[in-house]
């Protein structure tokens, strides 16, 4: 089981959660109704729901205040929609999760269609699961009789009977008798909420409704529905469907609720394949316009032999220390040295030859003579590394340099126009393993 | 043994209060391990599992979440309950249980609770077992001490560092640095610090531990030692860190209590389910079966809080109003302070001239019932004075006398015009009520030894 931490809201309540998994996206898991992130690992079936989604996320996973090991609040203080929306933002800056796919399950889900709407820059899609947005239009025949319900809640809440009870008529009917899940769910329920904050919870959920917020949803949104779910009618699900532009319906055959009970590998084959398809697209958004500038050390090889080891190690080390600070000087960000060179991007050209032009120069002294060649392109960057075919070319055009000369894509000298700075032709040249003829020109002072 | 099914018992003020009762014997055995609880999680760690199971061969044991902690109803940020709420919790729960007398095992922290419940309800409480006693926090218990080894003040103090840790590290990060300190049989045991991590998170939020371990650092019962009647035994690890200032305390505990001896054990952590349980499994059966059939206390001296009131000035007042206007001023005020009385449970012993003298089972009680009153009279355009003091008190003739009854007249004679003041008894034992005192200096009372230090109640 992952560790369990916790985040800190802005009005002070503890949120705990937990991160699993190294997908290349994020997911929040909204769970309905009351929740214990820690007990959800201790049912099997729920934790290969949860590791399965792990595969291919970064799983985020919370209690939302008052319920599970988040601080609990008054009953009259029950997180309303948009404190829930808080919480999960909260969560998201404390794991340092700019966008995520917020995955709503059952009372989850109408406070994952309010967060998409609200917070399109932070939602990469919408996946939902055994819900709908109108918590006040469903009337399921176990809760036929609403205050005898609240009334059972209230005196056997966290019993075998009632865990019994809420499996058959609604929670995944069939597995009644599957003593090990009913035993599982009593544990969970008490661990969750005590009695007093399950009544209170019910009764507020009676309230929810997030019709309103659908057609302000604009990111991809998946619904998965079970056909004979018995929380609510599939006709509720396709209305909401409908009312999401865009959205994906996947209707399948059962009655459980409970995503972990019954066939999880319907439901998660669906999320998958959803997911990873906006994975690739998440890439794309990932690249960024950078400026490359790549420096190499001339006739290094000849001079190492020349000084010694000793001596050399020194003069490199020296050699080191002074494009950092040129680097820290103009802004660049050190990406990477590979053998006597360095690999930096900026975010604009003048500045990066600039500072080319003042590493260049810095060197005399130490008797040394650097090659420097910049272009600019897109690139991704992936956990720290940044890659894409604008980095190899930016060190194909720095190999052409010549000792102590800046050399520039067509590309740099166009954005740079109007910057000063002067540039003499170098003529067309061929950059192995690109395509294309490429002209270049070296940068005058 | 099966794991006992968990239960809730409803308060008189509608609060589920989580339980398990398991085990059989010929003795019940209520069992406060500490601050912080989980009834259903104990399970989940075998060393506690094993030591529940060993006192379950010979009681019936009584566990619980007090309202606030584990499975019980929780309660707000920052909000914590007093400790008087916390004896109608276990009452609640001995009540479901039908549970007439009890024997009661504290450790530690738990230590306030127990004596408490011990000192205000002697009937329940026929046997007292405290292990390694906090009458109060290290720190508070020690201010004043001139000489603690170096190595233990380093443990205690700063005090408030706990309160920081609970904010950033609450659960695995709270367990590592505690047994670093007071378990060093398993600091740096990456398994004992995940699963203790784990037991804490599921009894408390870090902001619910926050708000309880600012009330425990102004708790201090050990003004109520010398009320507990029952039989007790006090047990603790000379060799467990820190053992100058336990020694310390357990002396102080088996002094102050009446009927207290004390039980030295092996092992050199504080924490009692870490180590050797079949030596103090042991003793608890030894000295359980010898008080078994012990009769309970008859409960002719009880700890309790009086209240006193007087209206200010009121042979002016009489003077300038006349009898008969007088007569129905004095009804009014009759009336609302008898609706306090029933609000907050006070019991009417008494009316003398113009005030009331009643007692109550909880101090906070008392005050809120004399805030109201003092609040309430203003419509009458008179002002009340209210005194209260807590102490034992000697049951005749269903009415509370002694000492304690003097004092707490005395006090209210202190009071000037619409002001509650109070004992530091009262101050004490009222920490996490969310009442808010101003120091009223040391004064002399009539009649009664020594200088007493008094509180004004303010307005929070």
């Amino acid at each position: 089981m992952p560790e369990t931490r916790y985040a800190k809201t802005a009005d002070g309540v503890h949120v705990a959660y937990q991160v699993v998994g190294a997908g290349p996206v994020d997911m929040v898991f909204v769970m309905g109704w009351v929740t214990n992130i820690e007990v959800m690992w201790e049912e099997p079936s729920f934790a290969r729901l949860l590791d399965r989604l792990a595969s291919f996320s970064r799983l985020i996973l919370f209690d939302k205040r008052g319920v599970g090991l988040s601080d609990r609040v008054p009953e009259d203080r029950l997180p309303n929609l948009e404190t829930r929306m808080d919480d999960v933002r909260a969560v998201m800056d404390a794991v340092g999760s700019e966008r995520a796919v917020v995955f709503g399950v059952s009372e989850g889900g109408p406070m994952s269609m309010l967060f998409a709407a609200t917070y399109p820059a932070r939602t990469i899609a919408l996946v939902l699961y055994g819900t709908v947005a109108d918590f006040t239009a469903r009337h399921p025949d176990y809760k036929r009789d609403a205050a005898g319900y609240l009334m059972r809640t209230d005196d056997t809440w966290g019993s075998i009977e009632f865990a019994r009870a809420e499996i058959r008529d609604w929670g995944a009917p069939g597995h009644e008798t599957d003593e090990g899940l009913v035993e599982w769910l009593a544990s969970y329920m008490r661990r969750a909420a005590s009695p007093g904050a399950a009544v209170a919870l019910e009764r507020m959920n009676r309230e929810i409704n997030a019709t309103h917020a659908l057609p302000s949803i604009h990111v991809p949104t998946l619904v998965v529905a079970k056909q004979h779910e018995r929380d609510f009618a599939i006709e509720q699900v396709r209305a909401m469907a409908e009312g999401i532009s865009g959205a994906r319906l996947v209707e399948l055959p059962g009655s459980e609720h409970f995503p972990w009970v019954g066939d999880q590998g319907a439901i998660l084959d669906e999320v998958e394949r959803f997911v990873v398809d906006l994975g690739q697209v998440e890439a794309e958004l990932e690249r960024s316009l950078a400026t490359v500038l790549f420096t190499d050390l001339v006739g290094s090889t000849e001079t190492a032999a020349d000084l010694g080891d000793r001596r050399w190690r020194e003069l490199l080390e020296e050699h080191y220390r002074r494009v950092r600070g040129q680097l820290a000087r103009f802004r660049g960000e050190e990406v990477d040295t590979a053998g006597d060179g360095f690999f930096a991007t900026f975010d604009g050209p003048a500045r990066g030859i600039r500072c080319a032009l003042a590493i260049a120069g810095s060197m005399g002294d130490l008797g040394l003579q650097v090659r420097a060649g910049l272009h600019t392109g897109e690139v991704e960057r992936i956990g720290g590394k940044v890659g894409g075919i604008a980095v190899n070319i930016g060190a194909r055009v720095a190999s052409l340099a010549g000792p102590s000369e800046v050399l520039v894509s067509q590309t740099v000298k166009d954005l740079v126009a109007g910057s000063g700075l002067s540039f003499a032709d170098s003529g067309e040249h061929e950059l192995k393993g690109v395509p294309g003829r490429w002209h270049l020109y070296r940068v005058v002072s | 043994m099966e794991r006992p099914e968990t239960r809730y018992a409803k308060t008189s003020d509608g609060v589920h209060i989580a339980f398990q009762e398991f085990g059989h014997g010929d003795v019940d055995l209520l069992l406060i391990p500490g601050h912080y609880t989980n009834v259903d999680a104990h399970w989940d760690i075998p060393g506690i599992a094993d030591l529940l199971q060993r006192l379950a061969s010979f009681t019936r044991v009584i566990l619980m979440d007090r309202r606030g902690v584990g499975l019980s109803d929780r309660l707000g940020p920052g909000a914590t309950a007093p400790l008087e709420s916390d004896i109608d919790d276990v009452l609640a729960v001995l009540d479901a249980v039908h549970a007439g007398t009890t024997a009661v095992v504290a450790s530690e922290n738990a230590t306030p609770l127990a004596v408490s419940l011990a000192a205000i309800h002697p009937g329940r409480v026929q046997a007292l077992a405290l292990y390694a006693p906090l009458p109060a926090p290290f720190a508070v218990a020690t201010a004043g001490w001139a000489e603690i080894p170096e190595a233990e003040r380093a443990l205690i103090y700063p005090a408030e560092k706990w309160l920081d840790r609970l904010d950033r590290e609450w659960g695995n990060g709270w367990a590592r640095a505690d047994f670093e300190m007071f378990a060093p049989s398993f600091a740096g045991d990456a398994a004992a610090i995940a699963s203790w991590g784990r037991y804490l998170r599921s009894a408390a939020s870090p902001g619910s531990a926050m708000a309880h371990t600012e009330r425990w650092l102004v708790t201090d019962i050990r003004e109520v030692y010398p009320a507990v009647q029952a039989p007790t035994l006090v047990l603790y690890r000379p060799d467990a860190r820190p053992s100058y200032v336990m020694r310390r305390l357990v002396q102080e505990a088996r002094r102050s209590i009446p009927d207290a001896r004390i039980v030295e054990l092996g092992g050199r952590d504080l924490h009692w389910w870490f180590g050797d349980h079949e030596e103090l499994t042991g003793e608890l059966e030894a000295f359980l079966t010898g008080t078994r059939r012990s009769r309970p206390a008859t409960s002719d001296r009880v700890l309790t809080s009086v209240l006193f009131t007087d209206i200010v000035g009121s042979t002016e007042r009489q003077a300038a109003l006349g009898d008969q206007a007088w007569k129905e001023l004095v009804t009014g005020h009759h009336a609302i302070v008898r609706r306090a009385l029933t609000t907050w449970r006070g019991v009417e012993n008494d009316t003398a001239g113009d005030g009331f003298y009643a007692t109550f089972d909880g101090p906070a009680r008392a005050i809120r019932c004399a805030q109201q009153i003092v609040g309430e009279v203003g419509t009458l355009g008179i002002e009340v004075r209210a005194g209260i003091h807590t102490g034992e008190c000697e049951v005749i003739e269903h009415k509370c006398a002694g000492i304690t009854v003097s004092i707490g007249a005395r006090i209210a004679g202190r009071a000037g015009p619409s002001e509650v003041l109070i004992s530091k008894t009262v101050k004490d034992l009222v920490a996490g009520s969310g009442l808010v005192f101003d120091d009223a200096g040391e004064h002399e009372l009539k009649g009664v030894p020594d200088r007493w230090q008094l509180f004004r109640v303010i307005e929070a």
